[in-house]
């Protein structure tokens, strides 16, 4: 293996993208509307729900955090 | 939300459709049903269970047998409960049929909203129930008492755990850190997957793996640490019973104490042998390396005596006059004459700053370490000499420890020497418990370790790639989030925590009958002690109270949450009706009127659902005031009554036989007492 340094480009990558706390809370308040909407379902909804949340995260990111 | 009619179709126990309507009145808000056991208490209960959610509670015997066997002797493959209640001013009707199969059984929800008499479908029924009163709170709204130890019984604190963050509507919360994580997982395989990317190919499927192994390795490390805990929780019952037992309280009592001595000689051993390591670290190369040092020294010594360390000439000196090209005697230094060359020379054994200070350095490096040489056998002797001391301590306080232990065994009594005969049998399997949990956490955090050092490796080939880098951003995001929502769960049940502690200790003042001081034990064990500090005994009825009083405390806590902000994590609580079957379970007579009391401040509709010892003379008089509605279960039976008894209850001045004999068919009826 490579000698990493904990600070790895990847890393680097991740906090030029400005992952601020505004920013988290803004997704998680996002987040927790896709929660809440499948909620009080009884039917197994786990496949939709973990779609919506990687869609989530892929728009937040392109979005927000400007990685396309 | 108030339920104010169950009407019950075949289902288990109640043959034909019966109905069983509830109080709503907000100030006589208790319905009464008397029935003895086996009747259909319990049936009762889980009938707006099913009906609402499809499930019963757990301790529910035959859970699938839901058709009533009379009837299906007649034919019937179909039953139903329907229950009627009012939500937020409106009125709603809640229908669950089932249908049973040769193969299978099936039950499908229908709900309705009943507006002048006319019943309205209602969409996404399962959705609006849940919204009504989440299922994961229902079951302390229906509460089945005579299984109250599932949360005052040793080892159960997971149980109240659970309670705490159901009625604090985690779930939500819950669900959106388990889908972070899946989704960091996603974005990881897809930096894995990278066309072209082999070389992160290949590390995204050793984490796949890594990862696989750990999740094996967590699951058995979970499984040992319940053992382990069930194991501590009986050892610390025992324990407890031998503090207090005629003829081992004394033994005990001084086993303790050694007990406590050999923890504290344990913990000084440990220092002391941490003393020892960090001796190696520092000390033991100033005596291995006794000669290297000696020689370095007498050579820096001897080089510096001579005058070659450092060395006479300064470069920075020499390169001062070969720039100004003139000697410091005062001739001239031109470029490539004799003198010139000469001075050059000088260079070559020319020391700087930085090595001047190096020799300084070591020398002084040396120094110490001849010090250090000194006293670094004495330090180690002494070290040595504590810990042979310290592990003859601890061979004396096991030795005493033993032969307490036998004197217990041996004792007369035949309870305490059984008592201490599973103690050490306990602890031997807590011994062997503590060894495979340790084994297995050390994989556990080999693989974290394994994990983290290829996670850092696929970040930094990622880094690498342009493609890769947007899929770490992602993964990022996905991690900190979870992060940040745990963080905020945690906040949330330490609050509710205190919260409900404080609600416990309100209900406790109000009823028992000592000072009792309620806690939450560090794992979420419910904790009951006298005002001298002592524990209570878990059997006791003080234990039965304190169910209850926590049963109350989370109804109360869920109704205070119903205006939780629409930003939350949490789900916001809700107002549910209190149904409570055989609530005072083993309370003796004077608790039983004491809670009888407070139970119908607990929620704005109570249905308690009591046996003839239960729901005595004392009991339905304390009760009294707060009913509107009330009820008897009977028990109707085909055959004869022989030597049985009649099974009479007296209600309101009249007797009732909850058993009647010679009937048409096996069912239980609803009769309701004027």
């Amino acid at each position: 293996m490579s000698n990493c340094n904990a600070a790895t480009p990847a890393k680097q990558a991740a906090a030029d993208a400005n992952i601020t706390p505004e920013v988290l809370q803004q997704f998680l308040a996002r987040l927790m509307e896709i929660q809440r909407h499948y909620a009080f379902e009884f039917r197994s909804v786990k496949g939709d729900r973990q779609s919506e949340v990687i869609e989530l995260v892929n728009k937040f990111a392109a979005k927000e955090l400007n990685a396309k | 939300m108030k339920l104010k009619l169950i009407r019950l179709n075949n289902f288990r126990q109640f043959y034909g459709q019966q109905e069983l309507p509830l109080s709503t009145d907000p100030d006589r808000n208790v319905t009464l049903i008397h029935a003895e056991n086996g009747v259909g208490k319990t049936t009762i209960l889980n009938s707006v269970m099913w009906c609402f959610y499809g499930t019963t509670t757990k301790k529910f015997e035959k859970p699938d047998d839901i058709v009533n066997y009379a009837a299906a002797e007649e034919g019937a493959t179909t039953a139903s409960v329907e229950v009627v209640f009012e939500h937020e001013g409106a009125t709603y009707s809640a229908q669950r049929r089932h249908k049973q199969n040769d193969k299978k059984n099936e039950s499908s929800l229908t709900v309705h909203l009943i507006k002048d008499g006319v019943y309205q479908h209602l969409d996404a029924e399962d959705s609006f129930i849940n919204s009504v009163v989440p299922k994961e709170m229902a079951r302390y709204f229906f509460f089945d008492g005579e299984h109250a130890e599932t949360f005052s019984a040793e080892g159960n604190y997971k149980e109240v755990g659970q309670a705490i963050r159901n009625m604090l509507g985690c779930h939500i919360a819950q669900t959106g850190i388990d889908d972070l994580a899946q989704a960091a997982k996603y974005f990881n395989q897809q930096i894995g997957n990278l066309p072209g990317e082999i070389e992160l190919n290949a590390y995204e499927q050793r984490l796949l793996e890594i990862d696989e192994t750990r999740e094996k390795l967590k699951i058995q490390r979970d499984e040992c640490i319940s053992e382990k805990e069930a194991l501590e929780a009986q050892i610390d019952s025992i324990l407890k019973k031998l503090r207090v037992a005629e003829g081992a309280q004394e033994i005990q009592k001084q086993r303790d104490e050694r007990s406590r001595e050999l923890a504290e000689v344990a913990a000084q051993l440990k220092t002391a042998e941490q003393s020892v390591i960090k001796w190696i670290g520092t000390r033991a190369y100033s005596l291995v390396a006794r000669k290297l040092t000696t020689e370095t020294l007498s050579f820096i010594d001897e080089a510096s005596l001579k005058g070659r360390i450092p060395s006479p000439y300064n470069e920075e000196f020499v390169k001062g006059m070969s720039a100004v090209e003139t000697c410091v005697c005062g001739r001239p230094l031109h470029p490539e004459t004799e003198e010139w060359k000469c001075v050059a020379e000088l260079l070559k054994s020319a020391s700087t700053a930085e090595v001047q200070g190096r020799v300084v350095r070591a020398r002084g490096r040396i120094s110490t370490l001849k010090e250090f040489r000194k006293d670094a056998p004495k330090l180690l002797e002494n070290a040595q000499q504590s810990i042979a001391s310290l592990v003859e301590k601890r061979r004396r306080l096991e030795v005493r420890i033993g032969e307490l232990s036998k004197q217990l065994e041996g004792a007369p009594l035949k309870d305490i020497a059984e008592k201490e005969k599973a103690y050490q049998e306990l602890s031997r399997k807590l011994a062997a418990t503590n060894q495979r949990l340790g084994i297995l956490s050390g994989n556990v955090n080999r693989h974290n370790r394994l994990y983290e050092d290829i996670e850092k490796e696929i970040d930094f080939l990622a880094g690498k790639s342009g493609k890769a880098k947007r899929f770490v951003v992602r993964r990022d995001l996905a991690q900190r989030a979870a992060d940040l929502l745990r963080a905020l769960l945690q906040q949330h049940q330490m609050l509710a925590k205190a919260e409900i502690t404080k609600l416990i200790n309100d209900i406790l003042i109000k009823t028992a009958r000592r000072d009792y001081t309620f806690n939450f034990a560090d794992n979420f064990g419910l904790e009951l002690f006298f005002a001298d500090g002592r524990a209570v005994p878990r059997s006791s009825g003080e234990n039965q109270l304190m169910s209850l009083a926590f049963i109350a405390a989370l109804v109360q806590f869920s109704s205070s949450r119903t205006q939780e902000s629409g930003n939350s994590v949490l789900i916001p609580g809700t107002v549910a009706p209190l149904v409570l079957d055989s609530p005072f379970g083993q309370l003796d007579k004077q608790y039983r009127v004491d809670t009888a009391r407070f139970v119908p401040a607990l929620a704005s509709q109570v249905v308690l659902l009591v046996s003839s010892s239960q729901g005595d003379k004392d009991v339905v008089d304390t009760l009294r005031k707060h009913v509107d509605l009330e009820f008897v279960l009977i028990s109707e039976n085909k055959g004869s009554r022989g030597e049985k008894s009649s099974d009479l209850i007296a209600v309101r001045g009249k007797e009732i036989a909850t058993s009647i004999f010679n009937c048409e068919r096996n069912r239980t009826r609803i009769e309701r007492i004027q």
